[in-house]
């Protein structure tokens, strides 16, 4: 609306310029020109020829010749019939001028513009454009700006987990190693990079991972993910003995609504008995079930998705554990909100699509 | 909303130029008319300009809305590149040749308010309806307003080779150039409807002929550098079919300037001054044709759109046949010219046009005969630079040889042995330094010092002229200087366009001759010898630029003279488009340049590098510069030029 309002606006000052242009000069009394130009300009060819003449750039005799010819030009000029019409123009054709002018302009606008898109400079619009962005688009975008400015510590931070979920472990380790030389080393960042180089080494523990995990836990006393790691690979090792006391230190960081925390317990229990499941497994595969049922049919937090995931993962129900991840994926779009299961996912070779 | 209200600013443009081009066609000798069609004629400036600037906007604040943005620009883009990728493509190109267009019908219309008032509207309306097909065919076939919903995140860059300051420089002034040259067209069409074809025509359109000359010439020589220090093969013209497009209409714009001279002065050429000012227009629209077709690839096809093509062969055969059918209808009503014998100015500027329409006939055959032969047979055959070396050499020697002889002739009847006798002293000096130049190259035989030859002669004639005008060594030296300056500025401006050329062509002779080239792999560490310079290889680093990654390569070069200066040229990746772009390094040495160009990396860590020793290289566009500053010189005169004639002997005797 408010672009045919401007057009409008712009075309009332253009045809009214128009207009008054006209009607003014055409009022005014002729100018210099109306009256035989060309006369004019044998005259003033005339006085170039006399003050030539009179500098001594001319000799006499030329200056008669030149201007003898200037004669015979006048005087063939004389003859010439006046070309022009003086009489006004009639205002309904001045009116039929400009009204076609208005209709063809907004016929042709109208036919080919599209007034009604606003415009949307880039500043103006960062957030609509990423939701509406495909993965891989996104990822070149990140890419792209990373390589013209390589200290964007943003633009590492947000990378590093979508390579974890695409799979590119070794893109997602220099993306987190990018993150600690410029802005220092965490906990956190230190655990992402063992899980990084675990998943690189096909899910192997051994070595670098390991050592960053208990580098993490030391660095940060309330830090849950490093410590989940450490007791798990004791627990995988079979070393039960210094597992127990692992898992219990866990269990005593969490608040009580953590997704892990079944798991914990579970796992504890596992160590507790040296081996041997507490729980039978089809009791839990019921109970999963059970879960799962009630998240499909009628939804749940972000949490029990999560848990679902692990615990379909956990019985080794790869397909099981796809569906649900697709499913919470699904039920919660916004990925900002669901890092830990992507986390979780990309650590286990689930895929987003 | 800026978008779309550019967008609308150009229909009504388009709305306002098609009105005012039937109205003054059919309302000419209506005197009232004038007023309205001046009035239209800077609306119609006014109304591009913004649609113009709309489109800058949305450039600049990387609006992708904007589908030409989208394609042509990115976000990371320097401001500079982000502006001129606004006419680094088809679509936005042709609205800058519109904006100039009406510039030019706008420059009319407030300056011509001296002319008579049939002739006035007729020019306009032509103007206008020029304006008009070009504006059509921009918004019908190459709209460049188009718009994308949803807006995509990021554009695609704008093509590497043309983010460079050659694009902000290069194609305004060419089309400026280009354009120009529609102002005369439409003086000539006017006249042959008007019956208005005398000397005061011809005055009239004086500047718009030099305006439009020295801007192709800029337009032509920027063109030439860019091309030059951007491709990184090392020359500065090849005879594309591109080049060509642009330097046809020069010639026969050339050549226009100096009939159009003939005709202020004399009255006489008057035929072949209209016929001139068509044909340097046609070429230009030829050129565009050519170009924006698609029927030819170079650097600067954008897009390949036969539509597009096809359009534009329309209204290349309308313009040009239709002014044509009237040159033929109206030319027996036109009076002949003054007379005049043939050794004398006039028959000397009738040689030099016929010269400059037969190169570009040369050129113009060379250009387009393989793509008439593709058309016909299927055959495709390229015509290179040999055929264009060959043809326009052939027909520039002799116009050189006479072009000094020229000035010193008069007017209606000339005194051959008495001009020739006053350029003595300049064809002696110039063969003098032609012999020097052959010595001092080692004595060997070639074209080369009678090319030098023809250089001196055109520049020391040019000078020769001048001293002659000030009667040099015939008076004391103070009575000379104070002639000297007292000149015309129309004998500055010629003698300075002369010597210009002189200039150019022993840049270009010396250039060719004498350059060496030097084509290796090299270690870091290691050096090489070209023309007594050295050039040490320091190696290759990688750096960041806003929207490239690159190769820096280092070099040391030692002068004959020991001084010592680090050049760097490089290997750039952009981006977006991963298109990579090589940048030479060139060190200027006086006149002549070292020019160093980074080829591929090897495996065994050396790298290829290029390097060529160009002597008095950059003389060639030193002497455009001259020349364009001879035709600004011109434009600042606004006196009236009279040709006396020298009057004839037996009526001098009898006086």
């Amino acid at each position: 609306m408010l672009t045919w309002l401007l057009a409008l606006l712009v075309t009332a000052i253009a045809l009214a310029a128009l207009y008054f242009a006209g009607v003014t000069r055409g009022v005014n009394a002729p100018d210099a020109a109306d009256e035989a130009p060309e006369r004019v300009h044998l005259r003033r060819q005339l006085d170039e020829i006399d003050l030539d003449a009179t500098m001594g750039r001319l000799g006499p005799a030329e200056a008669t010749a030149a201007k003898a010819e200037l004669a015979r030009e006048a005087i063939r000029l004389k003859d010439a019939p006046s070309r022009t019409r003086p009489e006004a123009l009639r205002p309904t054709l001045v009116g039929l001028g400009l009204a076609l002018v208005a209709i063809l302009g907004f016929g042709v606008y109208g036919a080919l513009g599209r007034p009604h898109l606003p415009s949307s400079p880039l500043a103006t619009r960062p957030d609509k454009s990423v939701q509406n962005m495909n993965l891989d688009d996104a990822v070149s975008q990140i890419e792209a700006r990373l390589k013209q400015a390589p200290d964007d510590l943003r633009g590492w931070t947000v990378i590093a987990p979508v390579y974890m979920q695409l799979g590119r472990f070794a893109d997602a380790e220099h993306a987190i190693r990018r993150q600690i030389d410029l802005d220092g080393i965490t906990a956190d960042r230190e655990t992402d990079l063992g899980e990084a180089i675990m998943m690189k080494q096909g899910g192997d523990m051994a070595n670098e991972p390991m050592s960053l995990f208990e580098s993490a836990a030391n660095r940060d006393p309330a830090h849950w993910r490093s410590r989940y790691y450490i007791a798990t690979n004791a627990t995988q090792k079979g070393d039960y003995a210094a597992a127990v006391p692992l898992w219990e230190a866990l269990i005593a960081l969490a608040k009580g609504d953590e997704s892990w925390l079944i798991n914990a317990k579970a796992a504890l229990e596992f160590a507790k008995s040296g081996g041997k499941p507490q729980m039978g497994n089809d009791q839990i595969a019921t109970m999963v079930e059970g879960l799962s049922e009630r998240l499909f049919s009628g939804g749940g937090t972000i949490d029990e998705w999560t848990r679902l995931v692990r615990s379909r993962l956990v019985l080794g129900q790869t397909d099981e554990a796809q569906k649900a991840y697709l499913a919470a994926r699904a039920a919660y779009p916004d990925a900002s909100v669901r890092t830990e299961l992507d986390v979780l996912a990309a650590d286990s070779g689930l895929v987003a699509q | 909303m800026g978008i779309e209200l550019g967008h609308f600013a150009f229909s009504l443009a388009f709305a306002l130029a098609t009105v005012s081009a039937l109205a003054g066609l059919l309302l000419w000798r209506r005197a009232a008319l004038t007023p309205y069609l001046q009035q239209a004629s800077i609306i119609q400036f006014l109304l591009v300009g913004a649609a113009f600037a709309s489109l800058i906007q949305a450039f600049i604040v990387s609006d992708f809305s904007l589908k030409l943005a989208k394609e042509h620009s990115f976000s990371a883009q320097p401001l500079l590149f982000k502006i001129t990728a606004v006419w680094g493509n088809h679509e936005g190109s042709m609205v800058l040749w519109v904006l100039i267009l009406v510039i030019m019908g706008a420059a009319v219309a407030a300056f011509g308010r001296n002319l008579p008032r049939d002739l006035l509207s007729l020019v306009l309306a032509i103007q206008s309806l020029i304006a008009a097909a070009f504006l059509g065919f921009t918004l019908f076939t190459s709209n460049p307003f188009l718009r994308l919903d949803p807006a995509p995140f990021e554009g695609a860059d704008l093509n590497p080779i043309l983010q460079d300051i050659g694009l902000a420089i290069h194609p305004p002034l060419l089309y400026a150039g280009y354009v120009g040259f529609s102002v005369c067209f439409s003086f000539a069409a006017a006249a042959l409807i008007s019956g208005r074809l005398d000397a005061a025509w011809a005055r009239w359109v004086r500047p718009w002929t030099l305006l439009s000359w020295t801007f192709l010439t800029l337009g032509i020589a920027m063109g030439s550098y860019w091309a030059y220090y951007e491709l990184g093969w090392g020359g500065w013209w090849f005879w594309d079919p591109v080049e060509n497009a642009s330097f046809m209409p020069w010639l026969a714009g050339t050549a226009l300037l100096h009939s159009a001279l003939v005709m202020e002065k004399r009255s006489a050429l008057k035929i072949w001054t209209v016929f001139l000012a068509i044909i340097t227009f046609s070429l230009s629209l030829l050129g565009t044709f050519m170009v924006r077709s698609g029927i030819l690839t170079s650097v600067h096809a954008f897009a390949t759109d036969p539509t597009r093509g096809v359009v534009i062969l329309i209204l290349l055969s309308l313009f040009i046949g239709g002014a044509f059918a009237l040159f033929a209808a109206r030319v027996g009503t036109l009076r002949a010219g003054g007379l005049f014998a043939p050794i004398s100015r006039e028959g000397a500027l009738i040689l030099n046009n016929l010269l400059l329409a037969s190169s570009a006939a040369a050129v113009l055959v060379g250009t387009l005969y393989p793509l008439i032969l593709d058309a016909l047979t299927g055959e495709t055959i390229s015509v290179g630079a040999p055929f264009f070396n060959l043809t326009f050499g052939a027909i520039m020697a002799p116009l050189l040889v006479v072009l000094p002889l020229g000035p010193f002739l008069s007017w209606k009847r000339a005194d051959f042995l008495g001009a020739a006798q006053r350029l003595a002293w300049a064809a002696g000096l110039a063969l003098f330094f032609a012999i020097l130049a052959f010595a001092l190259t080692g004595a060997s035989v070639s074209l080369a010092p009678l090319g030098l030859l023809l250089g001196f002669w055109v520049a020391l004639g040019a000078l020769a002229e001048l001293a002659d005008r000030a009667h040099l060594f015939r008076t004391t030296i103070m009575t000379s200087l104070r002639r000297l300056i007292g000149l015309p500025k129309s004998a500055w401006s010629s003698a300075l366009a002369h010597f210009g050329l002189g200039v150019s062509v022993i840049g270009i002779v010396a250039a060719t001759a004498w350059q060496a080239e030097e084509i290796t792999t090299l270690a870091p560490g290691s050096s090489v010898t070209i023309d007594g310079y050295t050039v040490d290889f320091g190696g290759v680093t990688q750096q960041q630029g806003p929207n490239y990654a690159a190769d820096v390569a280092s070099f040391t070069i030692t002068a004959p003279d020991g001084g010592k200066r680090i050049a760097n040229p490089e290997r750039r990746a952009y981006t977006a488009s991963g298109m990579p772009t090589t940048e030479a390094a060139i060190e200027t040495y006086g006149f002549s340049q070292l020019y160093l160009q980074l080829g591929e990396p090897q495996t065994d860590g050396k790298s290829v590098v290029r390097i060529w020793y160009k002597p008095f290289v950059t003389l060639i566009w030193i002497g455009t510069l001259f020349m364009a500053a001879a035709g600004f010189l011109s434009l600042s005169n606004r006196r009236l030029r009279v040709g006396a004639p020298r009057p004839a002997r037996t009526r001098v005797a009898t006086e």
